[in-house]
């Protein structure tokens, strides 16, 4: 099965245009859909999730019309919004039995078989009698993903996950993931790079609405190769160098800026080649160069 | 599906200490207008025993103006829970039927509604074996009595009350709004029943008393004490149609939301 996304647009009522003629195919495997915070993810995310209209354009999983079809869908579908509450006075277990219920799995044996068997895979076992109100960032994610998993679906749409996870803890998730994610669509939307990089074969950018770029990471970082340096420099020259350069990036090493520079030509004064990260890409596709 | 859903409800709120302490706030209240005459709820008690059937009809009857912005609570919740704590997405990117989970969620809103209703009958049985009462004005308990009040009364005017709510909450989402309407409710009722006192309408007021409080006063009227002490009501005559006029006033809220 495959996601086919086509010319979606939304413009929302105060002018904002969240999607801009976006189109995207999304075979099985780990996706990722990378942007700055208010680069549309969300609303995409939220559109294939058959929570919100676009006002233009076409979504088809397989054979199915997601915009029209959203019964189809919601049955194939598992979904970790970008944030969600649960709640009060429920217990890890209860809330996740009545999840499976809502997801269509109705014969009470079979749903507490399938919720004892997740509860067991996203490591919630020993909590399961808990109040979910009291678990941490953490654990909560970890309730997240158990409940967008609990109907085995076909189409795994996580939104911003790793927000507020330590890293031993988004490190149990990447594995969860990338497990599911042999098997079925699955589109990770994140802010964050290595996440895209760790995770993914297959890769969007975009922003203010636009995709800027679709396809392997490698070939992504590829189209780079050879035209990234970097050095350090002191703080005063900053700005003139972000006048002079096409400065990708710049960031704090030893107080002192490191700057990551884009230049198709060598350039000397203390610059030395670096090797293109998938962050250069990210944030050359973002200004706009190539 | 549907009952699934109930049940989830019913259970959700049984959990809940709020539910238990409006019951017992409910039982005390007529623990008390039973067993003493300090306390009374909608006028002393006269010349009947004080466990007749004649005042437990009439406190069901009454019990539902006191107990409706606990109602409002409970339905407010059960229409609103999702996007009070922000659990929407999740629950409606799920494959379910809009009509079973609504109504799901209604019906357990509804039963859970009627609990600290039934405060009242807590409330008179205890009341017969306080030491301090007149053993003379207390009759046999007339479990039928209770029953009744609880099918006549209890049920009709909660199914009334949580269907209005229910409809002005999934429309409004707003909890305002919902306290409004049902504070609006209250106001409108004693507003309703100042503009019907009117005798040779009698008989009108008393079929359009959504809570039936007039019906009953309007049907036992001319009670001897001897039938308030030994005659429930049950379904039939005015009261009958009263009942059937409010619970289908109430679908039609339910089958607007």
């Amino acid at each position: 099965m495959e996601l086919k996304i086509e010319n979606l647009s939304k413009t929302y009522a105060n002018g904002t245009k969240a999607l801009d003629n976006v189109s995207l195919s999304i075979p099985h495997g780990m996706y990722g859909l990378l942007g700055p915070n208010g680069a549309g993810k969300t609303t995409l995310m939220r559109t294939l999730a058959t929570l919100q209209e676009p006002d233009a354009g076409t979504v088809r999983l397989g054979e199915i019309d997601v915009l029209k079809q959203k019964d189809e869908v919601r049955r194939l579908l598992g979904y970790l919004p970008q944030e969600f509450g649960v709640y009060p006075r429920i217990s890890c277990q209860d809330m996740l039995s009545h999840l499976a219920l809502l997801k269509g799995i109705t014969r009470s044996g079979e749903r507490k078989q399938v919720v004892e068997a997740m509860l067991q895979r996203c490591n919630l076992y020993d909590v399961r009698k808990k109040s979910l109100a009291s678990f941490s960032g953490g654990t909560r994610q970890r309730f997240g993903i158990a409940q967008a998993l609990i109907s085995n679906p076909q189409l795994l749409i996580v939104d911003e996950p790793t927000a507020g996870l330590d890293p031993g803890e988004r490190n149990r998730f990447y594995n969860l993931l990338a497990e599911i994610g042999e098997q079925v669509i699955v589109i990770l939307s994140t802010h964050i790079v290595e996440d895209v990089m760790d995770l993914c074969s297959r890769m969007a950018i975009i922003n203010l609405g636009r995709v800027l770029f679709e396809g392997h990471p490698e070939d992504a970082i590829k189209s780079l190769a050879g035209r990234v340096w970097q050095r350090s420099i002191p703080k005063s020259e900053l700005a003139g160098y972000q006048q002079r350069y096409q400065v990708i990036s710049s960031r704090l090493v030893g107080g002192r800026p490191f700057v990551h520079v884009l230049s198709a030509d060598p350039l000397d004064a203390g610059f030395t080649p670096s090797t293109p990260n998938l962050e250069d890409v990210f944030f050359t596709k973002i200004r706009g160069w190539n | 599906m549907l009952w699934q859903i109930t049940w989830f409800e019913i259970r959700y709120w049984l959990r809940s200490t709020m539910l238990w302490v409006f019951t017992l706030v409910i039982a005390a209240l007529f623990f008390g207008a039973a067993s003493s005459d300090h306390v009374q709820v909608g006028g002393a008690l006269s010349n009947t025993y004080r466990n007749a059937p004649f005042v437990i009809e009439n406190y069901y009857a009454m019990v539902g103006l006191l107990t409706l912005l606990m109602a409002t609570a409970f339905i407010n919740s059960a229409a609103l829970r999702d996007f009070s704590n922000n659990t929407y997405q999740i629950i409606f990117s799920s494959p379910i039927r809009r009509r079973d989970f609504l109504f799901g969620r209604f019906f357990g809103a509804v039963f859970v509604s009627i609990i600290p209703m039934l405060g009242v009958s807590l409330g008179i049985l205890l009341a017969k074996y306080m030491p301090w009462v007149d053993a003379e004005r207390w009759g046999p308990v007339y479990w039928s009595a209770h029953f009744k009040a609880i099918m006549m009364f209890a049920l009709p005017n909660t199914f009334f009350v949580a269907a209005v709510l229910f409809a002005v909450a999934v429309l409004a989402r707003n909890e305002i709004v919902s306290f409004v309407a049902a504070l609006g409710l209250l106001t409108g009722y004693v507003v309703a029943e100042a503009l019907t006192q009117n005798l040779e309408r009698e008989r009108m007021g008393a079929l359009l008393d959504p809570f039936g409080i007039r019906t009953f006063n309007l049907v036992t009227k001319y009670w001897t004490v001897a039938e308030k002490n030994s005659l429930a009501m049950g379904a039939s005559g005015l009261l009958l149609g009263n009942r059937l006029l409010w619970v289908a006033v109430g679908a039609a809220f339910l089958a607007f939301a």
